[in-house]
């Protein structure tokens, strides 16, 4: 009770209530502060540098594919009229890829049937008119030979008709020459054999005026008259072409030595053949001598005029041999077959070839089936569209060993090479396989400084094509003091570390943030080695939910 | 006339010194509210060699960042004052728990042992802290109780000034009181309880209200028995006062100030009665 009145009259005492309430308000200000001050402390989570190798883990993104690849073809312009997969749709041997429209095929073969028949029309024209041609030529060559036979008669009568004439108008000439008139003369008369010869007789009566103009030549006195014939013929008369006399001269030759103006006789003027050449002294027979000249004259014109001919038809003949010969040549070639039957064949062929993978499409319905175990990689085609030449789809060929492809940046990892174990983990949810081996890496193709890695799969694993990643992982050395990398900061003196160090201060015991120089030497991008020891420091401050300086107090979370 | 002229001399001069003795509570007042850079200003002959130091009776641009960092971002500060409010607390419960006896004991005793004994009490009452300090010092590291607060309470519980200040007080009860209380019981305890401490009790208040502004400003007990800071009192902690912390202590220094100057406010009657009726009792 008195007690209790001493209370009352305590705090019924308005500065003891004041004094009372400043302390109550104090108190709650201090909760307020404490509170308040927990919020601002930096929490910090802790660690410890840990002996260990740094591991560089690298994931490639990349696609697993079959490593063979087959194009589906199909003819060509066909009109598509439905297709059944789409890239990246599985395919087993037999399924339905697409379907193209009957009536288009039926079209097509239609059509084609048609070119064959059209084909084969145009080879028996072309085997026709190489036969006619054949025939043709078969003609043109009896022809030719009958021309050239023909002509070889013609030429033939018409060079012994003219050589006749022309033998014949030779002896009227030189019988002509054989009765040249010389009278009184004591009869004597020389005159030059063949032989060269002079041979000396009596002239026997000249009739100049007559036909008959024969000279008789009595005896014969030759043997000299081989150089007198020579003597002769310095000072007798030469007959050239233009007299048409033979003169003196050899026989044969002198024909040759007056070439000048005439022409020679091939072959049939033997040398030996004889001119009579007589000299007419001129006895006063001058009449008579001038119409054996002129008559003479006349013969040897009519003889030159006869050889002429002669020779005329000699080459004629040889021109019109030769010409038929030709003729008969140019029908004798043999007619040479070009390759438009031959390439007409091929195209024969190839639309049978068309034809039939036609009839084969159409027996199936127009259904265009897989024929291997894949997965769609491309298709190009849509329903309507007009099939080409190119391919319709690209299957990735399952029934192969599948392999990974990924491409991964030099930068990020320039120390990735051959041989290197990995793991492989496709998307959806498998379990990775382990214990490949990176078997390719290449570097890309576009020049873009990325690899090209490529790891072959199990044949036995049961993983499947589509996206995966492949993992490896690389070791470093060993290092005694490795960090988290969040823990290192960089500042304008070097790198740096926050410790923890126990302080006491109004507060009490506090943790400090205490700053410790270090040295980076590697790192991995989630641990650095560095070179100080860090032993001595059993906590590090790895994160920190604010910034700190050196002498902060800070509050380690818990776990 | 003279006699109106002279009080009012008087009364000017008592004001004028009244308003200087109130002064440096003001300018801490003011100081509280100002920002640093005015303070930097104000005081800048103080942290500067050849600056002006000049003070004005108001702030240009008041602000109250102070105490929000005092109060909400310096948990230091709660420590301190708790520990303040803890040392000084204990200290007076313990006061009054052992002077208050002590005192009466002496008013009761009377003889030449008595006599002796309070005649010393006296003595150590007047001697400063530094000539016991020492002694002290070894008694409580023999106590093993070193670098605790109890190394900084026992001792000034056991302080003289209490035991004197109430013997004053009860030494002025008469004997008649006793007696006639002595007809209704022979208890000792009961007489202390019921006549000596509300008879004393205007002492008793005076005691502890001094006691509270002395020992909430204790700075050298605890600057020497007490080496972990977080034990220490709020005078320990006031930092070297420089450019860029006048204004922490500005507010630290009014925020401190709250407590004796309520106490001092509550207990002013006491004290003016209690300290002169002791001079009267002489």
């Amino acid at each position: 009770m008195e007690v209790k009145k001493c209370v009352e009259r305590v705090f019924c005492n308005e500065n003891v209530n004041a004094i009372l309430l400043f302390l109550v308000g104090m108190a709650f200000i201090t909760v307020i502060a404490r509170m308040a001050d927990s919020f601002m402390v930096p929490q910090v989570v802790v660690g410890a540098s840990q002996e260990m190798r740094l591991q560089y883990p690298m994931e490639i993104e990349g696609q697993i594919r079959a490593k063979g690849k087959r194009a589906v073809y199909c003819m060509e312009n066909l009109r598509v009229a439905q297709v059944m997969v789409e890239k990246g749709d599985r395919v087993e041997k037999g399924d339905l890829l697409f379907t193209v429209d009957k009536d288009g095929l039926q079209e097509q073969i239609q059509q084609i049937g048609q070119e064959i028949q059209k084909g084969g029309l145009q080879m028996e024209d072309l085997e026709r008119a190489y036969d006619k041609q054949a025939a043709q030529q078969a003609q043109e060559y009896r022809r030719a030979k009958e021309d050239y036979q023909e002509a070889e008669r013609a030429a033939e009568n018409a060079v012994n008709a003219a050589y006749q004439e022309m033998e014949k108008a030779r002896q009227e000439l030189s019988q002509h020459d054989g009765v040249r008139p010389v009278e009184d003369f004591g009869g004597m008369g020389e005159r030059i054999l063949g032989s060269g010869e002079i041979e000396r007789g009596e002239v026997k009566g000249y009739n100049i005026g007559g036909q008959e103009n024969r000279l008789e030549m009595k005896g014969n006195e030759a043997g000299e008259g081989g150089t007198e014939v020579d003597e002769a013929g310095e000072g007798g008369t030469e007959v050239d072409g233009e007299t048409g006399v033979n003169g003196v001269g050899k026989a044969g030759t002198g024909v040759d030595e007056a070439g000048e103006g005439g022409t020679e006789v091939d072959g049939e003027k033997e040398a030996g053949e004889v001119q009579d050449h007589e000299r007419i002294e001129d006895t006063g027979l001058e009449s008579s001598l001038a119409v054996w000249v002129q008559k003479r004259e006349e013969l040897a014109q009519q003889y030159a005029e006869k050889q002429k001919l002669y020779e005329d038809a000699v080459a004629s003949k040889d021109v019109s041999l030769k010409n038929a010969a030709r003729q008969l040549e140019d029908c004798s070639q043999e007619i040479s077959r070009d390759n438009a039957q031959a390439l007409l064949q091929m195209e024969q062929e190839k639309l049978f070839d068309t034809l039939q993978e036609l009839e084969e499409i159409d027996k199936a319905d127009g259904k265009i089936c897989a024929s291997l175990d894949g997965k769609v990689f491309e298709c190009v085609l849509s329903t309507g569209s007009i099939t080409t030449t190119e391919p319709a789809l690209i299957l990735e060929d399952l029934s192969q060993p599948l392999q990974f492809e990924g491409m991964i940046s030099q930068s990020d990892c320039p120390w990735v090479e051959e041989g290197i174990e990995c793991s492989l983990k496709a998307k959806g949810g498998l379990a990775p396989i382990e214990g490949l081996k990176i078997s390719k890496v290449a570097e890309d193709e576009e020049g873009q400084g990325a690899y090209r890695v490529v790891a072959e799969v199990h044949s036995d694993s049961a993983i499947q094509t589509g996206e995966a990643t492949l993992s490896f992982t690389q070791e470093s050395g060993r290092y005694s003091d490795c960090i988290p990398v969040s823990s290192l900061h960089t500042g304008d003196a070097g790198n740096y570390i926050f410790g923890i160090k126990e302080d006491i201060t109004i507060l009490g015991i506090q943790s400090v943030a205490e700053r410790i120089p270090v040295t980076p030497i590697e790192e991995n991008g989630e641990y650095v080695a560095v070179k100080e020891d860090l032993s001595a420091y059993s906590a590090i401050i790895i994160n920190a939910s604010k910034s700190i300086k050196e002498g902060d107090r800070v509050r380690i979370a818990e776990e | 006339m003279k006699r109106s002229i002279l009080r009012g001399v008087a009364l000017g001069v008592l004001g004028g010194m009244c308003i200087l003795s109130c002064f440096p509570v003001f300018l801490l007042a003011v100081g509280a509210v100002a920002s640093e850079g005015e303070l930097l200003v104000y005081f800048q002959g103080l942290f500067e060699d050849g600056g002006r130091t000049f003070f004005l009776l108001f702030p240009s641009f008041p602000t109250g960042k102070g105490f929000l960092e005092l109060l909400l971002d310096t948990p230091e500060f709660y420590v301190v004052f708790w520990n303040s409010i803890k040392i000084t607390g204990c200290i007076l419960v313990g006061q009054l728990l052992v002077s208050v006896p002590a005192a009466w004991g002496f008013s009761r005793w009377h003889g030449r042992v008595s006599s002796v004994l309070f005649y010393v009490y006296t003595v150590l009452m007047l001697l400063p802290f530094q000539v016991t300090m020492l002694s002290n010092y070894i008694v409580i590291d023999r106590l093993g109780l070193l670098d605790t607060q109890a190394a900084v309470i026992l001792p000034a519980v056991f302080s003289t000034f209490p035991v004197f200040l109430a013997y004053r007080y009860f030494i002025g009860i008469p004997e008649e009181i006793y007696e006639a209380f002595s007809l209704e019981s022979s208890s000792k305890v009961r007489l202390f309880w019921h006549i000596g401490v509300p008879m004393a009790l205007p002492g008793i208040r005076a005691a502890v209200l001094l006691g509270v502004m002395e020992y909430w400003n204790m700075i050298e007990q605890p600057l020497l028995f007490l080496k972990t800071a977080s034990l220490w009192p709020y005078a320990l902690c006031l930092p070297e006062i420089s450019g860029e912390n006048v204004q922490y202590i500005f507010v630290f220094s009014l925020v401190v100030l709250v407590p004796v100057g309520l106490v001092s406010f509550w207990g002013r009657e006491e004290i003016r009665e209690g300290i002169g009726v002791m001079v009267a009792k002489r």
